[in-house]
């Protein structure tokens, strides 16, 4: 017994005290336009834009989660958590940016939150969640596998992800997103551009297509649902190779199989709107 | 010089378009850097497998269909010259391998050419190629890898059926637009696992 209480005091005296958590606070001023890059692997990454002409950060990182790093001026600046092991626990990082900033960030698996940056906001991810409120110029996204999130845009957005589902809402706007097998749903008031391709991710549209605009949407097994609301004025283009065409449009307008692509056109034909799929069905209604 | 500052000009070192001044003390950190000497040799190994992968571009048929119905037939001659040049100069200016068929003026229906072939061909090889240099050569590994992995498969499975229903129907040009697009979906998706593997 007396023996087992000193190895156990000889341990506690060799093992030193534990390591602790590390507190991230800076702050520094940048332009207004400034380009800023980001980098967190595992974790929580916030990034809001705010109306200050500077970069502001509070984060945390547990023991062996690596080491934060931040710095630049003007134009430029760059801040992330740096860490070498691939199972390192996830930092939390909530960074205010200039509001016109360029963001880029890019992370392993953090969750990725975006709001009220009207720059350009770019993002990488391998697995991570990546949600963007406010409607940044341009908003790029790359994820192999995560899911992708956009509510409130109305500038071009080009999201591509490999087995995530997309969630859009936009009021306007060129939005591209390609997926392989995750699901794409957009909510739009008035497209100007679009193009949602998937292979077996279902796609799904409610909204309306801006005069002089354009939509395409493709699948290779997966269903296309095309809810189009309000006034309808566009040329359409229907093409299903091994599944059905439901257009509920026309008062005969289906369902119809056999591969033959079927064209039509609603008041002037002012926007062009298509739908193909291999073998997937199309349903157009509203 | 920093690992993170290394990583962010390790392409531009590879290539060769750093200032001296700068390649020198990349060169420094590498000589007494193990993990960054790692993170160079896989740069070296894509860099040129990259670089070969086709830069010709031209208009998606769908989008020149849509242009080319709406023209008059003397302003066609027009757009064919300088359509291909412009859009071959955005991809260059966007650094992006979008691969599309070169100088293709053919706005009538869709019929199998030559260019067609060689189009998909060069899709399949690039895939190929990058897909070993990814996946069989056990670069990528983890929940990135199995994630390529399922999504090269489900490509894969959509070329086969498309190709086998081309070959029953060589003429159908939706047909022609869906395999297209999944080949150019399947290289699209390595090339973004490419550059996650290169830049993470």
């Amino acid at each position: 017994m007396r023996f087992a209480v000193i190895a156990a005091l000889a341990l506690w005296a060799l093992a030193g005290p534990a390591e602790a958590q590390q507190k991230v606070r800076r702050g520094w001023r940048v332009d207004a336009d400034a380009s800023i890059r980001i980098q967190v692997g595992p974790g929580r990454l916030r990034i809001t834009g705010w109306e200050r002409d500077s970069i502001d950060v509070i984060g945390s990182i547990p023991p062996g989660g690596g080491t934060f790093y931040g710095g630049g001026a003007g134009k430029g600046a760059k801040l992330g958590v740096e860490s070498r092991d691939p199972a390192a626990p996830g930092a939390t990082l909530e960074v205010s940016v200039p509001h016109g900033a360029r963001v880029w960030a890019k992370t392993v698996s953090a969750i990725v939150e975006v709001s009220g940056v009207d720059g350009e906001v770019d993002l990488i991810s391998v697995n991570g969640p990546i949600t963007v409120s406010g409607s940044p110029r341009v908003l790029t996204v790359e994820a192999i596998d995560g899911n992708v999130s956009t509510d409130g845009g109305h500038g071009v957005q080009r999201i591509r992800t490999g087995g995530g589902r997309v969630t859009i809402k936009a009021a306007s706007g060129d939005i591209t997103v390609t997926t392989v097998g995750g699901g794409i749903d957009a909510t739009v008031d008035r497209l100007d551009r679009g193009r949602l391709e998937t292979v077996t991710g279902p796609v799904t549209l409610m909204g309306n297509v801006a005069a002089g605009g354009a939509l395409e949407t493709e699948t290779h097994s997966a269903d296309i649902t095309l809810r189009l609301v309000g006034p309808v004025d566009a040329e359409f283009q229907l093409a299903t190779v091994g599944g059905v065409v439901h257009n509920k449009l026309l008062p005969r307008g289906g369902p119809q199989k056999g591969g033959k692509p079927v064209s039509f056109m609603l008041g002037s034909g002012g926007a062009r709107i298509s739908a193909r799929s291999f073998k997937g069905a199309i349903i157009i209604t509203r | 010089m920093t690992c993170e500052t290394l990583r962010d000009r390790l392409d531009q070192y590879v290539a060769g378009s750093l200032d001296t001044a700068t390649a020198r003390e990349i060169a420094t950190h590498l000589a007494g850097c193990e993990e960054c000497r790692a993170d160079e040799a896989a740069a070296r190994f894509l860099a040129p497998r990259v670089a070969a992968l086709p830069r010709i571009v031209a208009p998606d048929r769908p989008l020149w269909d849509g242009i080319a119905s709406r023209l008059e037939p003397r302003r066609r001659l027009a757009l064919r010259t300088w359509l291909p040049l412009a859009a071959a100069l955005a991809i260059i200016s966007a650094g992006g391998l979008l691969l599309v068929r070169s100088g293709s003026d053919d706005v009538g229906p869709a019929r199998v050419t030559a260019a067609d072939e060689g189009e998909r061909a060069a899709y399949r090889t690039a895939a190929a190629d990058l897909q070993a240099a990814l996946l069989e050569s056990g670069r990528l590994t983890g929940t990135t890898a199995s994630a390529l992995r399922r999504d090269v498969l489900t490509l894969d499975d959509a070329i086969d059926e498309t190709a086998r229903a081309l070959q029953t129907d060589p003429a159908n040009p939706v047909l022609q637009q869906l395999h297209l697009s999944a080949l150019r979906r399947k290289l699209e998706t390595l090339r973004r696992a490419a550059a996650h593997y290169t830049e993470l």
